[in-house]
């Protein structure tokens, strides 16, 4: 059933380690998304932008399973799991897919009864089963490395939103899992506070991290992405490198949305 | 106050001070059985889980619907009964008169203080933000993991100012025992004034009492609802 691990080495090296196909949902008579399907190769950074309410965060969100398709498949590494909509048949499925991914949340969602050392260490601890004084080793080393080194023993609600969120990536860092799925990472965020969470996920990303990202943040996907995916109204509509979608747009919904972005980067940057 | 008898007051403070036993069993034994009710019916209706969560509802609209002292007195004269038909049905030996009255008002409170915990219980796992159990499943954690681990824990600190007003109510409640002969505070008070006829120092006594303990326990769970509350600063 996919559950054996392909050896080492005899996987191809184009062999993508997340497969989406087919997506469909729809929200009442709403459909949210179109039938999507994407591959993404290990290492690989991919973007992906759109108006508000062209599906990205619910695309985001199927693929590990925190929204329930009608229809589609995800496939990590290797393990393929099939959306049912509202039925959670293969409920132990969808958890030992989940276990392949982390996210980091929009609202960054650390766990406000926790230090951010307990915060970092309870996947390692309660799903991976790692024992304690490993997992606490390895969790002050994650922490120290997003520059949180200070804060174990800090609970979330003491500290920034900006460092609440590095503490996050941390959290997801730390179960070294297959792909990183970011929502919307900075939106919640002071402006002044967006810059060192971008510093955070570009050296994450440099280091062979497979990333997924919705975002607003038209430099960091210029700078960091190797691939740029434009959604809009549930399907994909433009897809290719950062300067092949951003500079040099061909769909005209695609020019629009960043014609909007751009300037206001401009804006923000003067 | 005129006519009041002071000493007599003074004296006899320890004899209605005998019942606090009574009061503060009644009080603690039905906040940690109608505690564990309250929560597994709450979930149980979060949940929606086929006939628990029916059962639940029922019991509980059941509890609200009907006077504290109805249940006691249902309870205390309704079991005995019911075993009773147990032994006859099922020819087992069941010594009834020798259970202590005591055991009827943890059962009744229990079941009392449980159906206003759980509502109590489910607005609170219900105000945890629904981010908090996303990220518990996007690290791959189970339902009950993160409910245990994470949501819980969270849903009772903001619900232990309530559960303390609940169990300050319990102290006084519990006086409503006395009814069927529990020696508890204002039944000591009574059997005083009974066997006195003063009775206004006997009654005044037995609030001095009361008023004393709850304020104890009411500094008690300000100090635990302090310490819970050490990760919201």
């Amino acid at each position: 059933m996919g559950n054996e691990k392909p050896v080492q080495g005899t996987k191809e090296r184009n062999t993508p380690i997340l497969s989406v196909k087919n997506l469909f949902i729809s929200f009442g008579d709403l459909a949210v998304l179109n039938g999507i399907s994407m591959d993404v190769k290990k290492g690989e950074v991919v973007v992906i932008l759109g108006p508000s309410g062209s599906g990205k965060t619910t695309f985001l969100r199927c693929i590990n399973f925190l929204e329930n398709a009608s229809e589609g498949t995800i496939e990590i590494d290797g393990y393929p799991v099939e959306h049912q909509g509202k039925k959670k048949a293969n409920k132990k499925r969808i958890l030992a897919l989940r276990k392949k991914t982390a996210m980091v949340f929009q609202n960054y969602n650390l766990f406000r009864n926790k230090t951010l050392l307990a915060n970092v260490m309870e996947g390692l601890t309660v799903v991976q089963k790692v024992s304690k004084a490993e997992a606490e080793k390895r969790s002050t080393e994650m922490l120290e490395r997003v520059g949180l080194g200070e804060k174990l023993h800090n609970y979330p609600s003491t500290i920034s939103g900006g460092q609440q969120q590095r503490a996050s990536i941390a959290r997801a860092l730390v179960l070294n899992p297959n792909v990183i799925l970011f929502d919307e990472p900075t939106s919640a965020l002071d402006p002044e506070l967006v810059g060192e969470v971008l510093e955070t996920m570009k050296k994450i990303a440099v280091e062979g991290i497979t990333m997924i990202v919705v975002t607003h943040e038209i430099n960091f996907a210029r700078s960091v992405a190797t691939r740029v995916i434009f959604m809009d109204s549930g399907n994909i509509v433009e897809e290719g490198t950062p300067q092949e979608v951003i500079d040099n747009p061909k769909n005209e919904r695609t020019k629009q949305f960043l014609n909007i972005i751009k300037e206001k980067a401009v804006l923000a940057e003067k | 106050m005129r006519g009041l008898d002071w000493d007599f007051m003074l004296e006899n403070l320890l004899t209605i001070a005998k019942g606090i036993s009574y009061t503060m069993e009644i009080a603690v034994v039905s906040i940690i059985f109608g505690g564990v009710l309250g929560l597994v019916t709450a979930l149980a209706r979060m949940y929606r889980t086929p006939v628990l969560s029916q059962i639940s509802s029922v019991y509980i609209a059941i509890i609200r619907g009907t006077p504290l002292m109805v249940q006691i007195l249902v309870v205390y004269y309704g079991i005995p009964r019911f075993l009773q038909w147990v032994n006859a049905e099922y020819g087992t030996n069941m010594d009834i008169n020798s259970i202590p009255a005591i055991y009827f008002m943890y059962f009744c409170f229990s079941l009392y203080i449980g159906s206003y915990l759980s509502e109590l219980l489910r607005g609170c796992i219900a105000s945890v933000d629904s981010g908090q159990l996303e990220a518990c499943y996007s690290i791959g954690m189970t339902t009950a993991q993160g409910m245990t681990r994470v949501v819980l824990p969270q849903a009772l600190v903001s619900a232990l100012p309530n559960f303390g007003n609940n169990f300050i109510g319990l102290i006084k409640d519990a006086s409503l025992a006395f009814t069927v002969s529990i020696p508890e505070i204002l039944g000591q008070a009574k059997i005083l004034a009974g066997r006195t006829s003063k009775f206004l120092e006997a009654y005044l006594d037995a609030a001095i009492i009361y008023f004393i303990i709850c304020f104890i326990s009411q500094q008690i769970l300000r100090i635990l609802e302090k310490k819970s509350r050490r990760h919201e600063r």
